[in-house]
């Protein structure tokens, strides 16, 4: 072994620990960066193998009823490849246990099903044919509420009630998510997708050799806009509202938004994590390095060529890069291992395993050597480029100067004035380590703010947007008496109309199927607001659209769209666009009911309404719906809401957790590092100062109160910092689905400062074993 | 050798008996005190004499608390420096000792006055800064940093601030060590006004045998053991010292 190397091995012994911090930075940056990005890889993955074996759809269509005879005309649109018609209607379900009403989605299996949207049976086994009380169920429905084989669906079918005996459990990828119509997020309790025969379908709903649902697979290479336009102009005598491809399919949109969401994470807070742990490493390694300032120099003047030096430095990196490496590697799997686990419940692909993606391998360790190795070889480059005899002169030292503190107080201590001229005296060094300190703080921020995010839009929705307790939709649009007629109801204290029209909103090439929401202006149950809260009060002369939906239609303010009616007349009328807003959840539109109603020409009428119940009657309440025939659907919103957002909490939890352990090992690197730095430039002058007669305690406080001061500036910087970041985060992570809320708590800020200022103790304890044996005979030999 | 000349009437401060000091470097023992006798006495100026790894730093650190023997006795008045742990022997430092470094040590974010306030604060009845430095002649450089400072200046620095606590002993190991011939003397002044006005005992480590004349004894060290002990019947001020 050269001696060079001997060297190395001394030197990594005897620095084990800032090795070893430094190395669990680099592994912290590693992993979060290879978890991420291979999650994001594996849920696509999962997602992709799904989307084949099922047989995934490229276009659906809804219909109000349509002939079977007219499916060879649709089979004939150029470009079609598979069609498969289905009979699709949403009932009440009377659910035991559950003081809410149930409702589910029926949807007809032929037998040439298998074929397009195959079901994937988890448990048990899809209705015989021609069986008209067999019933197959989602398994996110079966999940959230237990649901056995064997056990009994009962649902209200035209007035009646049926029996299904549950066979199967199973997963359509049209269900993925299993999103209730008119609400934009999943609802896995109160809403059940069930799979029946089409015989026993044709005879509930009284669709004998008829459909109203499609789902067409494409031929490969067609385009899926014409055979839009071609169904469109075929169906629209039946009722179609409209074919649509992929793209705007409720769970699929959902799903992608989910997946891209995931994408702009592994991209964006592996980078910030990696961002500063290359950051800290690069300073870490190049302080290290000066400190060896003459041992370089004395190299150099023996002789040493400057590359092997080089060199040699370049083994430090590749050791701490390489330890780093095998943990973060470690780490990573792990972490990507939890997270995949907490987006099963999520992502109901049947098959969705965690999978290193090799090129995050790569990268991430390229990233992590190229960051390291630049600390290392501009601090040698520094050192080599001066002549040995200067290099081996001690560095200038600091000229101290008077500063701002001898006016403010100049009768104060030496003690003082020592700690506060240091800070001063290497105004670059302080700041690195300031600002090293300072991002240790969005770090443990990151981890944690999602919780608040959260939190705040259920307070949100809760509080100031649904302030009803339910919604009931009709059928059809009703006359607006039927209000009155709610109102009379025993338990039910307030009752709005609103009104739902499906329409397609053109502006030019882009379309957006949606409906508009009818608001009474001054309502009070529900109460639609922008990001600022202020209720969302719709125009009377024009529409308004959440600024995502403009951005999508690509139109702006007083600009005019097309909205096409998809149902009663279906009219087509140009309208300007009011007002935008921004909103947290979907992308919706709005107009005041009366001029929608008039845009559509039907007169003063609703199609659902939200109510305020009163809790104590919430149970008898949902039971006499069932027995009202214009009840279509009851909806506890709030409900819905909020599990969902327990479950993206619950989704957020896993990683936030992992995330501040990534971001307290990165803190605990920084200020353990920063701490030994300062140390070690100091100990000459604790040293003396002990021989003088300072106590170990006297001396440990000198150099840990400068530290603490820099830590006590470190961490408001830090704070600011957070809220740039999670504005950045909150920014990328926004989708059509849901806007993040940038929403910091100050028990989050709390955490992070506390966290970041237990990681000060702890490292100022591990030092103080150092000060503690200090070596003060040496003191008295060397010279500075 | 028996290191006591004729000081009846004088108090001792120090007593050693049997003192060794073993290193072991690696696999090598280092014998760096064999078995040494010493007392020294109150107010005395004495003078470590001996070349590189004669035992003269061993004997000095033992003597200031920072070192603790292989055997024997070291005493400070009461005090046992061999029994004591390291809380008391920084009491010890604190109370009793002043040091002087070949390197001058001072801390190099504080003025002259700061550096001497400094110590002067752990002090239990110390001199006023200003005096000490005045001591050393230094009146007129009190607001200077160590870097703006002569090497010999930032020696007479820290001469104050080891006289600043008035301690009983003052130990310097080469404290002309590292300065020119003419700062060097001046320093030498100063120390040698602070055994002179304050009564403070010194004990000095030099390669300079010039400076030895300033002495009331000179202990000439050899191999861990005092070879021999000159005693000067009339000590030579700092002034009258040629090397």
């Amino acid at each position: 072994m050269s001696p060079l190397d001997t060297k190395l091995v001394r030197e990594l012994v005897s620095m084990r620990w800032q090795v070893l911090t430094i190395s669990l930075v680099v592994a912290a940056g590693v992993a979060v960066f290879v978890a991420a990005i291979s999650t994001f890889y594996s849920l696509q993955a999962a997602q992709n193998r799904f989307y084949d074996q099922s047989r995934f759809p490229d276009v659906f269509v809804t219909v109000k009823r349509a002939p079977l005879s007219i499916v060879p005309r649709l089979e004939a649109i150029p470009g079609v490849a598979t069609i498969e018609p289905r009979i699709v209607k949403d009932v009440i379900v009377d659910w035991p246990g559950s003081r809410l009403p149930v409702s589910a989605r029926m949807i007809s299996l032929s037998d040439k099903h298998g074929e397009l949207s195959r079901l994937h049976l988890r448990k048990g086994s899809a209705p015989t044919p021609g069986s008209t009380d067999e019933v197959a169920i989602a398994g996110a429905f079966a999940e959230a509420n237990k649901v056995e084989l064997g056990n009994k669906l009962r649902a209200i079918l035209n007035g009646r009630l049926e029996d299904f005996r549950i066979t199967g459990i199973g997963l359509s990828p049209e269900y993925v998510q299993t999103l209730r119509p008119g609400l934009h997020i999943p609802d896995d309790r109160f809403f059940a997708v069930a799979w029946i025969d089409r015989e026993a379908a044709e005879g509930a709903f009284d669709m004998e050799g008829a459909f109203n649902d499609a789902v067409i697979r494409l031929a490969p290479g067609a385009d899926a806009s014409r055979v839009i336009e071609d169904l469109d102009r075929v169906l629209e005598p039946y009722g179609s509202v409209g074919a649509i491809g992929r793209r705007d399919q409720p769970s699929h949109r959902f799903v992608e938004d989910e997946l891209n969401q995931q994408k702009v994470m592994s991209i964006t807070v592996p980078f910030i994590f990696f961002g500063v742990a290359a950051f800290l490493v690069n300073i870490a390694l190049s302080r290290l390095v000066l400190a060896q300032r003459e041992q370089i120099a004395t190299l150099k003047a023996l002789g040493y060529p400057t590359l092997p030096l080089g060199l040699h430095y370049f083994k430090l990196v590749v050791v701490i890069v390489t330890i780093g490496s095998v943990l973060g590697l470690a780490g990573g799997y792990l972490f990507g291992h939890a997270m995949i686990l907490s987006y099963r419940t999520f992502f109901r692909f049947p098959a969705l395993d965690f999978e290193i993606t090799g090129w995050s391998v790569v990268v991430g360790i390229a990233i992590s050597l190229a960051a390291a190795s630049l600390g290392i070889l501009t601090a040698v480059r520094s050192v080599v480029a001066l002549k040995p005899a200067v290099a081996m002169r001690p560095e200038a030292p600091i000229k101290f100067r008077r500063g701002l503190l001898d006016f403010l107080a100049p009768n104060g201590s030496p003690r003082a004035k020592m700690i506060l001229r240091h800070i001063g005296g290497r105004p670059l060094q302080t700041a690195l380590t300031t600002l090293g300190i300072a991002f240790a703080v969005p770090m443990v921020v990151l981890g944690l703010f999602w919780r608040d995010s959260v939190d705040y839009m259920m307070d949100v929705q809760f509080n100031l947007i649904e302030r009803g307790n339910a919604t009931v939709t009709f059928p059809q649009p009703v006359d607006a008496d039927i209000i009155n007629d709610l109102r009379r109801e025993r338990g039910i204290m307030k009752v709005e109309g609103q009104r739902y029209v499906p329409v397609r909103l053109r502006a030019g090439q882009r379309t957006y199927l949606t409906s508009i929401i009818g608001l009474h202006g001054g309502g009070e149950l529900r109460v639609p607001r922008d990001l600022d809260l202020r209720p969302i009060e719709p125009a009377p002369d024009g529409i308004t659209l959440s600024k995502r939906l403009a951005e999508r239609l690509g139109v702006t303010l007083g600009q005019v769209i097309t909205v096409e009616v998809m149902e009663g007349e279906r009219r087509k009328v140009d309208v300007p666009v009011a007002s935008t807003v921004e909103e947290m959840l979907g992308m919706s539109s709005y107009m005041e009911i009366g001029a929608l109603n008039k845009l559509t020409g039907e007169g003063d009428v609703v199609s659902a309404a939200a109510l305020y119940i009163e809790p104590s009657a919430i149970g008898p309440v949902s039971e006499r719906f069932k027995s009202l025939p214009i009840i279509e659907s009851a909806s506890m919103k709030a409900y819905s809401i909020a599990m969902f957002f327990d479950k993206i909490a619950g989704l957020v939890l896993v990683s936030g957790a992992i995330l501040t352990g990534f971001a307290v090992i990165i803190a605990v690197g920084v200020v353990y590092n920063s701490a030994r730095i300062r140390y070690y430039e100091r100990a000459r002058e604790l040293a003396s100062l002990r021989v003088l007669g300072f106590t170990r305690a006297e001396v440990a406080r000198l150099l840990f109160t400068e530290f603490m001061i820099v830590i006590a500036i470190g961490i408001p910087i830090g704070l600011v910092l957070s809220q740039y970041i999670v504005d950045l985060i909150a920014h990328f992570h926004s989708n059509e689905s849901f806007q993040v809320p940038a929403v910091i708590e100050p028990r989050t800020f709390a955490a992070a400062t506390l966290i970041v200022l237990l990681t000060g103790l702890v490292s100022t304890y591990i030092l103080r074993r150092q000060v503690y044996t200090l070596d003060l005979v040496a003191v008295l030999k060397t010279r500075e | 050798m028996q290191a006591s000349p004729d000081h009846s009437d004088a108090e001792t401060v120090f007593t050693a008996r049997g003192l060794s000091k073993v290193y072991v470097v690696g696999e090598v023992e280092v014998q760096a005190l064999n078995d040494v006798d010493l007392d020294i006495y109150a107010s005395e100026f004495v003078v470590l004499l001996g070349p590189s790894g004669s035992g003269k730093s061993t004997l000095l650190n033992i003597l200031g608390g920072l070192d603790s023997p292989t055997a024997g006795k070291a005493n400070w008045r009461d005090h046992d420096l061999v029994a004591s742990d390291e809380a008391q022997l920084t009491q010890y430092r604190r109370d009793h000792v002043g040091f002087v470094f070949q390197f001058f040590n001072l801390i190099p974010s504080l003025t002259a006055l700061e550096n001497v306030t400094l110590v002067s604060e752990i002090a239990e009845d110390p001199l006023d800064p200003r005096e000490a430095l005045d001591l050393v002649g230094l009146s007129d450089r009190l607001d200077h940093f160590p870097s703006q400072l002569s090497g010999g200046e930032q020696q007479r620095v820290a001469v104050a601030r080891a006289i600043v606590k008035a301690p009983d002993v003052l130990l310097c190991d080469e404290p002309t060590g590292a300065l020119d011939y003419d700062t060097g003397r001046l320093v030498l002044s100063a120390i040698a006004r602070a055994n002179a006005e304050l009564g403070t005992t010194m004990v000095v480590i030099t390669h300079n045998s010039a400076i030895a004349g300033m002495a009331d004894r000179v202990l000439h060290l050899a191999g861990g053991s005092i070879a021999r002990i000159e005693r000067n019947p009339h000590r030579l001020s700092a002034e009258d010292i040629h090397w």
